[in-house]
């Protein structure tokens, strides 16, 4: 018996010094010390040898055992070790190497202009809603009072896409698709791209940026198109700021006017911003036509509305004095980071 | 829709000298002006002048010498290489310190020798081309046919002087596209008269027969009216129809042609001159498609 444990002890031993990872070692532990384990096994036997040589055997298992177990520790902690010197050793760091600089992007200036303008508009309680740029000829034409062959309809500027698509030539659209699936009270603005066909130039482009706001209650009348119209001026341009109203004419709006308000750069003196004029036309507004509140189902007797709309290219240039419009379009990231 | 100060002038009253306060007031009332060009304000100190005697330059073959009466007490002595200068020709004189379009400017000088005291005017010199006085030499000096005095402006007396303003006119307001129509927002705007044409019309002989109109859409034209004029001699048109057609930036062609365009400016009624040994069969009023 003696041998044998000796030669369980050498293989023991043999193994644990191989063992190279925890779980091998967790494997040799239920191996020998187990229940099962051979060692454990062994000292159950004791009990079948004789009274002589019990106490010399139960000696020595209880020595290997102590053996076999801080050989195991012992292993344990190697292999740890190892472990966690090859984890250090790939996770190692140079902090010698420059950093990766992450560049931070700006708003484009058109988004500046939309979101202050929206803002301006969200605080008197108006809400923000979008509309498709690919357009029932319905919602672009017909709805807005601009029925086949009305020479406003301007056909010529406008992409066809099929008899019945096309990319909108203005916002105005939206008015027409809200009002249709919405009840009054309406007050919404709804800001977004629209096209026309058109040469590029410094200031002109087939594709360009519109905002539309429109207001449908009882009782609305052309003073509150007036004091909210110009309280947007004020708000978006500073206090100083005054405007004036110019009779004009739109197809969906009656009456009609064009909202001027005085030059920002000169305060009306006259300069190069406006032409020397003093004012500069800032957006075309109007009371919406019965004819169109009827054809998106609202009684025109018991409501009525304004509406307007306002070119934001123009505006963003003149806010930011840029002189070509191809800047916005061009995505040159050292126009672009100006901002 | 370019608008003469001069022509609206023959419909409304307008004691306005500040012409930036008239666009400004009609722009409010609702036409709205997108600017305007004061015209002849590149020429000053030209003068009518008439050449009373022509002599040879001493040293210089192809220079003459002009005697120029310009109304003032000393004719003034002009050294020119026009070869189409003739005695009693009344001619456009630049005078010392005069300007010309495109920043010129005259003054007094020697050439070969001999004292010039200013410039005989060609049509380029004065920034106008050949239709406007079709009846000029294009690269000689402008000699005048027109009823003009010794003496005076030439910029009054070729009616170069004039305002065009450019106005806005929306699509509801096709009635605002003319003399009359813009006259008539004036004489709103000012709550002053307005001094309608008066048409003086004659019973006219029926044109049946010798031109007949068939197929006239109604739809497209509620109305279509034909009348003979008979016995006319094509020339060009008299100098204030042709500065007038000028200044609202109509090319004048000829008398025929600057009638027709004169009547739809000023009405806004549009008309065409047929040449009626030209037309075969009857005229016809249908979509060009
Ligand atoms: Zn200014």
């Amino acid at each position: 018996m003696k041998d044998i444990i000796e030669k369980i002890k050498d293989m023991a031993k043999k193994e644990i010094n191989e063992a190279s990872n925890i779980k091998v070692l967790e494997e040799l532990r239920v191996k020998y010390l187990g229940k099962k384990g051979e060692i454990t096994q062994k000292l159950k036997e004791l009990s079948a040898v004789s009274a002589e040589f019990k106490p010399i055997l139960g000696k020595l298992l209880n020595d290997v055992k102590r053996d076999i177990e801080e050989l195991l520790a012992f292993q344990m902690e190697t292999v740890r070790n190892l472990a966690m010197k090859e984890e250090l050793e790939r996770e190692k760091i140079d902090i010698t190497i420059p950093g990766k600089r992450h560049v931070v992007g700006a708003r484009h200036p058109l988004n500046i202009i939309t979101n202050e303008i929206v803002r301006v508009f969200s605080s008197m309680g108006f809400s923000v809603v979008a509309g498709p740029e690919i357009e029932w000829e319905k919602y672009n034409f017909d709805m807005l009072n601009m029925p086949k062959n009305h020479p406003a309809r301007d056909e010529s500027d406008t992409f066809f896409i099929s008899d019945e698509l096309a990319l909108r030539t203005q916002t105005s659209s939206v008015q027409a698709r809200y009002m249709e699936t919405h009840k009054p009270p309406i007050r919404i603005v709804s800001p977004g791209r629209v096209y026309r066909i058109d040469e590029i130039d410094a200031t002109h482009s087939p594709m360009f940026h519109q905002i539309e706001g429109l207001i449908v209650e009882q009782g609305i009348n052309m003073g509150h198109l007036k004091h909210t119209l110009d309280a947007f001026a004020k708000a978006f341009y500073g206090n100083e700021t005054k405007t004036r109203f110019r009779p004009h004419h739109f197809q969906f709006t009656e009456p009609s006017a064009e909202m001027d308000m005085s030059c920002f750069n000169c305060g009306g003196a006259g300069c190069r911003v406006c032409k020397n004029e003093g004012w500069i036309e800032l957006l075309g507004c109007g009371m919406v036509h019965p004819k169109v509140l009827d054809m998106c189902g609202i009684n025109a007797n018991e409501y009525t509305g304004f509406a307007f709309g306002m070119g934001l290219d123009r505006a963003a240039m003149q806010k930011f004095a840029i002189n070509n419009l191809k800047l916005f379009f061009e995505n040159d990231v050292r126009f672009l980071k100006q901002f | 829709m370019l608008l003469s100060w001069d022509w609206l002038r023959d419909f409304v009253d307008i004691k306005c000298n500040d012409i930036k306060g008239f666009c400004e007031a009609m722009t409010m009332s609702g036409s709205k002006v997108e600017s305007f060009e004061v015209l002849g304000q590149e020429i000053q100190n030209v003068v009518v002048g008439k050449i009373i005697k022509i002599k040879k330059h001493p040293d210089a073959e192809k220079l003459v010498i002009c005697t120029v009466d310009i109304g003032a007490e000393e004719p003034l002595q002009i050294v020119t290489g026009a070869t189409n200068v003739f005695e009693s020709a009344v001619v456009p004189v630049a005078c010392h310190n005069a300007r010309l379009p495109g920043g010129v400017k005259i003054k007094k000088t020697k050439l070969r020798g001999v004292q010039s005291d200013g410039m005989l005017c060609s049509l380029k010199e004065l920034g106008l081309q050949l239709c406007d006085f079709p009846y000029a030499q294009e690269d000689g000096i402008l000699i005048l046919k027109e009823d003009v005095h010794v003496g005076e402006d030439i910029l009054t007396a070729l009616k170069l002087k004039d305002i065009v303003i450019d106005f806005e006119i929306t699509s509801n307001r096709p009635d605002c596209l003319s003399v009359l129509g813009l006259a008539r927002e004036a004489a709103a705007t000012y709550n002053i008269a307005i001094k309608e044409p008066m048409f003086n019309v004659k019973q006219f002989e029926d044109v049946k027969g010798k031109l007949d109109i068939k197929e006239v859409s109604e739809v497209l034209c509620k109305r279509y009216m034909l009348h003979e004029i008979s016995d006319v001699q094509v020339s060009y048109s008299p100098l204030w129809l042709r500065a007038r057609l000028k200044a609202v930036g109509i090319r004048p062609v000829n008398n025929i042609v600057d009638i027709t365009n004169y009547v739809m400016i000023e009405l806004g009624q549009p008309m065409h001159a047929f040449d009626a040994d030209k037309v075969e069969g009857a005229i016809c009023v249908r979509r060009a498609h």
